[in-house]
């Protein structure tokens, strides 16, 4: 069973929800359920609450499905072929309000990088959530990045699966700028565009914080292991 | 008799939309995507193809299986919104005969499931400004013993009068928001549809003694 959240995407066109799919499989690849439902029974442009309702029982995992549309009507139909599942499943169904292609991939990158349900969705939907749980009075630590590349791709993938094994709540940000991220979203990591020679603050509150903050200071440190 | 009325419910509001397909279709090019006569039309066909298994049922499970057909084979707005309206009374519906104030509250629960769907309420150019006059007015006449003929009258005047406001309205809600000021000084087609379906019910009611 897959433990990555699902994506499910809805549009009026079948060529656009298949193209996104497309897009985000790509990106994806078999790790994340993904399926979509576009046009109606005819063939036309339309919505169909039967092949949503399909979709969303063929990609179900109990880490839950986030849903992307496309206007009005989609989202009417995916909100009421949701409401025909059980109530221990709709719990955990989002429908993002963020731009179909745009919000399908960062969801897609998201998932695939582990993040869980809540996270996809805030991802998704360009909000910043879970951001002010830290009080400014815990104190932040400076890590310099010495990685040619900086905090991109490889390094953002371990940095975030390191900061996901602990419970702490860690955040991290560019010493820079101010608004502090979730430093368990690979999403929200790659987007600080921390490259080399740039300072990192890192935070984090919880049973095991310490550790985590030092563990990944020393990650930084030590170049990603590369 | 009540088996004879569902099959004069489903054959007059299926008659209703394939004459004014047309109509709902060229309203909805002026302010959405011009699928509303279609859309409407194979909903009402699809409920129309299952009338014989429709007929067979009481009131509240013919209400339901009927916006479950809407729901899934509209393809459109429309779709979900019918849908909830009829599946939104069934759940308030009666097991046997069906009094005017058991209706009332049978309709109001169906508006109120609209209003939860479409996130939308009066004065926003939708249905919604034919639903809820005709809900109140009924709700109002329910309380007042007045016959058959004034209250059949009643419901026709407020639905009428609710299309006609939402002329000057503009939308807030559904593809037809898109054109901001543009889309006043059309009628709305969902509200157009909802008020030739009322009018097509009123008459069938007042016609046939089985729907009485």
């Amino acid at each position: 069973m897959s433990d990555n959240v699902g994506v499910m995407i809805v549009s009026h066109s079948l060529a656009v929800a298949s193209g996104t799919a497309e897009m985000v499989r790509q990106i994806g690849g078999d790790n994340i359920p993904i399926s979509f439902a576009g046009g109606n029974a005819d063939g036309g442009l339309g919505t169909d609450v039967e092949v949503i309702l399909k979709g969303l029982q063929e990609i179900w995992t109990e880490a839950g499905i986030v849903v992307l549309y496309d206007l009005g009507s989609a989202e009417m139909s995916s909100e009421a072929a949701i409401e025909m599942l059980p109530e221990y499943q709709q719990k955990r169904i989002k429908i993002c309000e963020a731009p179909l292609v745009e919000g399908a991939i960062l969801a897609g990158v998201e998932s695939c990088g582990g993040g869980h349900l809540e996270q996809v969705t805030s991802v998704a939907e360009k909000k910043q959530v879970g951001i002010d749980k830290i009080s400014d009075s815990i104190e932040s630590h400076r890590v310099t990045i010495a990685h040619p590349i900086g905090l991109h791709a490889r390094p953002a993938v371990k940095f975030t699966q390191l900061a996901k094994s602990f419970e702490a709540n860690v955040q991290v940000k560019l010493e820079e700028q101010t608004v502090w991220v979730d430093a368990k979203s690979i999403v929200r990591v790659m987007g600080l565009k921390a490259r080399h020679g740039k300072v990192l603050n890192l935070r984090a509150t919880g049973c095991d914080a310490a550790e985590a903050v030092k563990k990944l200071i020393v990650l930084v440190d030590t170049n990603f292991g590369e | 008799m009540k088996a004879k009325c569902i099959n004069l419910l489903i054959t007059g509001t299926a008659t209703c939309i394939e004459e004014h397909r047309e109509l709902l279709t060229e309203l909805d090019s002026k302010i959405g995507d011009a699928d509303h006569g279609i859309n409407m039309l194979r909903g009402f066909q699809a409920i129309l193809a299952i009338s014989p298994e429709l007929s067979e049922l009481n009131f509240g499970e013919a209400l339901k299986k009927a916006g479950m057909t809407m729901l899934m084979k509209v393809g459109g707005a429309s779709g979900p919104l019918y849908g909830s309206l009829l599946i939104g009374m069934s759940k308030a519906t009666p097991q046997e005969e069906i009094n005017l104030k058991e209706f009332v509250v049978m309709l109001e629960k169906g508006v109120d499931d609209v209003k939860k769907r479409g996130k939308s309420d009066v004065g926003e150019k939708t249905m919604l400004d034919v639903l809820v006059p005709v809900s109140l007015q009924l709700k109002e006449d329910a309380n007042n013993i007045i016959d058959k003929e004034q209250l059949i009258k009643n419901i026709i005047i407020q639905a009428e009068k609710g299309l006609e406001a939402t002329r000057l309205m503009q939308a807030t809600k559904g593809r037809a928001s898109f054109l901001g000021e543009r889309s006043i000084g059309h009628l709305d087609p969902g509200a157009m549809s909802i008020c030739l379906l009322i009018k097509t019910i009123c008459n069938i009611i007042n016609s046939h003694k089985e729907c009485t």
